[in-house]
């Protein structure tokens, strides 16, 4: 994991260089916009390897949730597993040795690590509607805008790794 | 060399080596003392209450903050701070008393006589009880300078409802509960007229216009809120008011107060008085009694009073006359020990226990014996409004000399055992009440207040810890100026071994008065806010900006790490009121929210939403930013609120 953590810092700092270069020189959005997206594909890349190595110690291997070739489906399956038939809301209203039995039936290992990892799939959800975006704007060769989302969903992708991270050193107990 | 020889020579190796390791870490560790002059006893007290990262206490206290008019929450062992909650007093951080409309109207609540208080003196927590034990739902806390009570919700950690007494000038014997919460109690402290007139201060005034007063503030538990209609105060004669205890169990439907200044006496002292001249100090005249008054009070039957209309109004605050709870048995005093300031009743609510303060010893008196005078209405004499008195000798257990300055008493899980804060002597002492025994005594820091056991003035007690709340630490902490810190130390009170310092804790806030020790697994605080629960609760994808003539309202979003709209435009003279919702669910995901110049701001809790109103009365550019550092672009969190 220190690896991924290191691919991580390394991929964000690229990332930030890239923008303080970007402001000294003529802007080509066109290629920053390519360039993003190759960021945005890596850090996916690193997101799924966290959840790979988190979900199995999230979710017992019994409900056979996590699985390495579907990162993405693990995720969301670990999300529908967590809640229940409930909405996330619904685990505010109960006490902590009753959120502990309910996660318990649900089959869920670490009920810390469970809810940050809940927070970093929900930003993951959330930079698919921004990557949309910018791919349509790169269908008309609005190559700014389609910049701008790129870059708007990076931001959603480094708050899921932040948080995925979080998630890992608990259920590591770090 | 043989093989066999060779293994043999080996493990002498691994002997000799893991031997040698054992001793240079068993030697590290007296280096390290050595080093800092540590003896082992410190070493001892150490590893009694470190603890190490990620592992929680098992005790949480609740301590009153003194003049910052906040309450104080920290962790035993530990002694770890972990939270000032705002009560009386704006508080930045949480955004209480910055525009954010709960935390302004709460501080309105508090507002008296039209006047905004932004200060309190906070004295004595008390936590919300059934069957008299800690539930861990509220706590409750007094005003001692401008007489209120604030409720406390447990849930969030936030105040929730204050409530000013309309006839009482000051107040001390307070927060106290009942032991299934029924009431708050809140003794008067420094007699006044109810009314909010003049009364010129004479004798024959002060004797018959001043009032002392106990107020009975109804706890309605379905609300969590003080009921001010089902509430109702007992007049009380002009004696200074003092430390209060509800009874429990066998005493259950009683509340015992101490009273400091049975002489009346009205002062006078020095140069420059403009009526009384060349009198004794306050402090001479109010002790010339070699006895005061403790006052026992049936709460029950006043109740009962209360419910049949038996009361006047005076500024809107039901009072029972001091003649009808005489009338119906419900009021009589009880002799103690001059100038008195504990007042404690046993977990199993048959004595009480008093600490004479400028006498050396601590009175336990048996309520079965005073319930017995009382029911056959035995009383040796009346006070000058009328009131039975009963003969102190005939409802004494034992008297026990402690020390100099026996002040606050707490129990002990080990029957008959108790602990006495010793002011003069600077001194906790042991003793068993039962027996009348003094035990031994621990020399503490210096300026011993109160002292406080792990649920210690519950039907059970823990034992296992004591603090000692000492006030303005001069020798303990490194000189900040002429204005020290306070002391809170811990003591390691388990049984049958001699009591043992543990640690010291610098309260650099105000001066702690009284606190109480909870087990922290019985809190069960909210860990996020439901978003939906909130009024305004905004949704994503649905922020926007109305306007209705001069009226603007803005409705937000915030999440890491963007506000939704991020700049809004308004003009000079409108009125402002900004909903914002923090959209985020992980627990740690707060969002502050400053706006420049307004002398606005607000903590935003993930799934909370919150309001600030407002006048745009200054034109020009006023970036707002989030203040709490949520990610890495957390500077990025900004917007602009142009007035033009």
């Amino acid at each position: 994991m220190k690896i991924l953590k290191t691919i991580i810092f390394v991929l964000l700092m690229s990332a930030y260089s890239t923008l303080g270069w970007a402001n000294t020189e003529k802007i080509d959005y066109k290629a920053k916009y390519v360039e993003k997206q190759k960021v945005n594909n890596d850090t996916i890349g690193i997101i799924a390897g966290v959840i790979n190595y988190v979900c199995p110690k999230l979710v017992s291997k019994s409900t056979k949730i996590c699985k390495v070739k579907d990162p993405v489906g693990s995720a969301v399956g670990f999300q529908k597993q967590l809640l229940g038939k409930g909405d996330i809301d619904d685990l505010d209203d109960i006490s902590d040795k009753e959120l502990k039995a309910a996660l318990k039936k649900r089959k869920i290992l670490h009920k810390e690590g469970a809810m940050q990892f809940y927070d970093a799939v929900e930003q993951f959800k959330m930079h698919y509607p921004e990557r949309k975006l910018a791919t349509d704007f790169a269908a008309k060769k609005k190559w700014r805008q389609a910049f701008q989302h790129e870059e708007m969903a990076w931001q959603f992708l480094v708050k899921c790794a932040s948080r995925g991270i979080f998630a890992k050193k608990m259920v590591d107990g770090e | 060399m043989s093989k066999r020889a060779t293994l043999k020579t080996f493990l002498s190796l691994i002997t000799v080596l893991s031997l040698f390791s054992t001793t240079l870490f068993a030697e590290s560790l007296k280096s390290i003392a050595k080093r800092r002059g540590l003896s082992d006893k410190d070493l001892i007290a150490a590893a009694k209450t470190y603890t190490p990262t990620g592992k929680k206490d098992e005790y949480l206290v609740f301590s009153s903050g003194g003049q910052s008019g906040h309450l104080i929450v920290y962790g035993v062992p530990s002694m770890r701070l972990l939270k000032y909650i705002a009560v009386f007093t704006p508080e930045p951080w949480q955004g209480y008393g910055y525009g954010e409309i709960e935390g302004m109207h709460r501080l309105k609540e508090g507002e008296i006589r039209g006047r905004k208080i932004t200060w309190g003196d906070t004295h004595h927590p008390a936590l919300s009880e059934t069957k008299g034990d800690y539930n861990g739902d509220y706590v409750f806390i007094n005003d001692k300078a401008n007489p209120r009570v604030a409720v406390i919700d447990l849930n969030t950690f936030e105040t929730v409802q204050i409530v000013k007494n309309p006839i009482f000038k000051s107040e001390h014997g307070s927060a106290v509960v009942t032991p299934n919460t029924e009431y708050v109690l809140e003794g008067a402290q420094y007699p006044a007229p109810y009314e909010n007139k003049y009364v010129a201060l004479t004798q024959e005034n002060f004797n018959k216009v001043y009032r002392g007063g106990m107020t009975y503030w109804k706890f309605d538990k379905k609300k969590g809120r003080i009921d001010l209609k089902r509430s109702f105060t007992v007049e009380l004669p002009p004696y200074m008011q003092d430390i209060t205890d509800a009874g429990k169990s066998i005493s259950y439907g009683w509340s015992f107060t101490n009273s400091v200044n049975t002489e009346r006496y009205i002062g006078g002292y020095g140069n420059g008085n403009t009526k009384l001249k060349n009198r004794l100090a306050n402090e001479a005249g109010m002790s010339e009694k070699d006895t005061d008054y403790m006052h026992i009070i049936n709460w029950k039957k006043a109740e009962e009073l209360f419910k049949k209309g038996k009361f006047k109004k005076t500024n809107g605050m039901p009072v029972i006359s001091m003649k009808d709870m005489v009338a119906a048995n419900a009021l009589v005093l009880l002799p103690e020990s001059k100038s008195p300031h504990g007042c404690s009743v046993s977990p199993d609510g048959r004595y009480i226990i008093v600490a004479g303060k400028l006498d050396t010893h601590a009175t336990v008196f048996d309520f079965k014996k005073i319930k017995a005078l009382i029911d056959a209405k035995n009383y040796a004499s009346k006070d000058a409004y009328g009131i039975p008195v009963l003969d102190m000798k005939k409802t004494i257990h034992k008297q026990v000399q402690l020390g100099l300055g026996p002040l606050h008493t707490q129990f002990d899980k080990e029957k008959g055992i108790v602990y006495t804060s010793l002011y003069v002597d600077s001194s906790v002492a042991r003793w068993n009440y039962l027996e009348g025994k003094l035990i031994e005594k621990l020399p503490i820091h210096y300026n011993i207040g109160h002292l406080i056991t792990a649920e210690g003035d519950t039907v059970n007690p823990d034992g296992k810890y004591l603090i000692a709340l000492n006030k303005l630490a001069i020798d303990r902490f490194n000189q900040v100026g002429p204005l020290h810190p306070q002391n809170h130390q811990l003591i390691d009170i388990t049984a049958k071994k001699p009591m043992q310092l543990l640690y010291d804790m610098p309260l650099p806030l105000g001066e702690p008065h009284y606190a109480q020790m909870i087990k922290a697994d019985k809190l069960h605080p909210k860990i996020r806010y439901k978003k939906k629960s909130f009024k305004h609760y905004v949704r994503p994808g649905q922020e926007k900006v109305e306007r209705s003539g001069k009226s603007v309202t803005i409705h937000s979003t915030a999440i890491r790490s963007h506000y939704s709209p991020e700049v809004i435009e308004v003009r000079k003279g409108d009125q402002i009121t900004w909903h914002i919702t923090n959209v985020e669910r992980a627990q740690d995901q707060v969002h502050g929210f400053g706006l420049d110049t307004y002398n606005i701001h607000g903590s935003i809790e993930p799934g909370e939403t919150v309001t600030f109103e407002f006048v745009a009365d200054k034109r020009g550019v006023f970036p707002f930013y989030c203040t709490e550092f949520c990610s890495a672009l957390h500077l990025e969190m900004t917007g602009y609120f142009l007035v033009k």
